[in-house]
């Protein structure tokens, strides 16, 4: 079996099953082991290493195990999108509103000054709710846009995008 | 365009009911002993204009303001070094008159006379003594205490120096804990006290005690009072006031703006969503 598929099954595995940590996606090394043998046809060793030498994954020692780390790339992103636009891509921009709203509103109590990263969000709207990447940044364009009161952007956050002329990473609500 | 950076020319004049409000709190604040505060906002809401006129308004302490843009780095030495070589500490050694036997007073005096460097070189190189000998002098001359004005501390919390900068301020308030009468005022951007809360969160605990956290828009009577205060086109006032509840949330650069540049609003950073991933 090709490294590529191996490669792309460890993917999958970090989005169904990982932590994020930062830039990579983790999985406990026992657990993805374990499904990989199921795949794999040659040594697993050398597939990793091989994985590793091309800069796809790490190894993170935790406690006495280890964590098979996966970098946040655009095979990552695309393997993530098309696993969550089955759920629930088809969204209104009401219902997004209203999600984006109370999910603001449950995240500001962990802020200092009520801003909340537009990254933690778009982590809660995918992973729980279903919401592809690019249906999150362009429903947050669109309310930027017909709701302008409504939302004040502010630089940072570990997710952003460009609304006007600026990048934006952080959201208040601070019109309801 | 004029009148889009804060100026210590303007620093005596502020408008907006909230912005009076948050300046009267920080004067609470520090004349009830508060030693941190935080002003927090979003880029253009008026920080730095508060700070100076903050500046301005608490003549009865010695007050030191650093722009820390123009620092290499964001450590306690070079921020000290370059409280040393300001206006307000240089006039402040030299017009010292020490009394026989005050060892400190004289040391100061000593340093500054043998070359401003030396000086700089001291506080430097022994930030904490310094700002112990200065203190002294504050109280030699009667003042109410000494207020160090931080400004940009952090442009961003992806600033390179942002490290630097948490551990100065967890300096300063170790510091504030031992001198008395001892204040920093510091803007701080919500993304990097959002960043401070992660990284260092005894820090923000203190924070939090003393914050001040500006408006995050202007409203219509904002709006009327800038327009008075600053150079606005008539017609720019009318529109702007008119499409109020059209205009995403406004903070006081943006207003500033678009009362002199209503016809190109693009430039003042207020024009149609467009969305692109960084």
């Amino acid at each position: 079996m090709k490294a590529s598929v191996i490669r792309r099954v460890i993917k999958t595995l970090a989005v169904l099953i990982g932590e994020e940590e930062g830039m990579y996606i983790c999985v406990p090394c026992s657990t993805a082991l374990k499904m990989l043998e199921k795949w794999a046809d040659a040594p697993l060793d050398n597939m990793l290493n091989d994985l590793m030498r091309e800069g796809s994954i790490t190894i993170k020692r935790v406690g006495r195990g280890a964590r098979i780390c996966v970098k946040k790339d655009s095979e990552l992103t695309e393997i993530r999108d098309f696993i969550y636009r089955s759920g629930r891509s088809n969204m209104s921009l009401e219902d997004f509103e209203k999600l984006f709203d109370s999910i603001l509103m449950r995240l500001r109590s962990r802020t200092v000054t009520g801003f909340v990263d537009l990254g933690l969000v778009k982590d809660y709207m995918m992973k729980f709710h279903g919401v592809s990447e690019d249906l999150f940044v362009e429903y947050v364009a669109r309310l930027a846009q017909t709701r302008r009161w409504k939302y004040a952007f502010s630089h940072g956050g570990s997710f952003r995008i460009k609304i006007g002329n600026v990048h934006v990473g952080l959201v208040k609500l601070v019109r309801v | 365009m004029r009148n889009l950076v804060a100026a210590s020319r303007r620093a005596s004049s502020l408008v907006g009911k909230r912005w009076i409000e948050a300046r009267d709190q920080a004067v609470k604040l520090i004349r009830q002993g508060y030693p941190l505060i935080a002003i927090v906002g979003r880029a253009g809401c008026g920080k730095t204009h508060l700070m100076l006129n903050l500046y301005d308004e608490l003549k009865e302490y010695v007050r030191v303001y650093v722009d820390t843009t123009f620092l290499e780095d964001r450590l306690l030495g070079t921020i000290m070094s370059s409280i040393a070589t300001s206006h307000t500490v240089t006039n402040l050694v030299r017009a010292a008159k020490c009394p026989r036997g005050d060892a400190t007073c004289k040391r100061l005096r000593d340093l500054l006379a043998s070359g401003i460097q030396n000086l700089a070189d001291y506080a430097e190189r022994w930030p904490t003594s310094f700002l112990r000998d200065l203190m002294h002098l504050t109280r030699l001359r009667n003042y109410r205490g000494l207020i160090i004005f931080l400004d940009e501390g952090a442009i961003s919390s992806d600033d390179p120096q942002i490290q630097q900068f948490v551990r100065s301020l967890h300096a300063f308030r170790n510091l504030t804990a031992e001198i008395e009468n001892l204040h920093v005022v510091f803007s701080i951007l919500p993304d990097v006290i959002e960043y401070i809360a992660k990284v260092d969160a005894p820090l923000v605990d203190v924070i939090r005690t003393a914050m001040i956290i500006l408006p995050d828009y202007v409203d219509v009577e904002d709006i009327q009072e800038l327009a008075k205060a600053y150079p606005a086109k008539q017609e720019c006032l009318q529109r702007l006031i008119e499409n109020y509840e059209m205009l995403p949330p406004l903070t006081v650069r943006q207003a500033i703006c678009l009362l002199q540049e209503c016809e190109n609003p693009t430039i003042c950073g207020v024009e149609e969503a467009e969305v692109r991933i960084e």
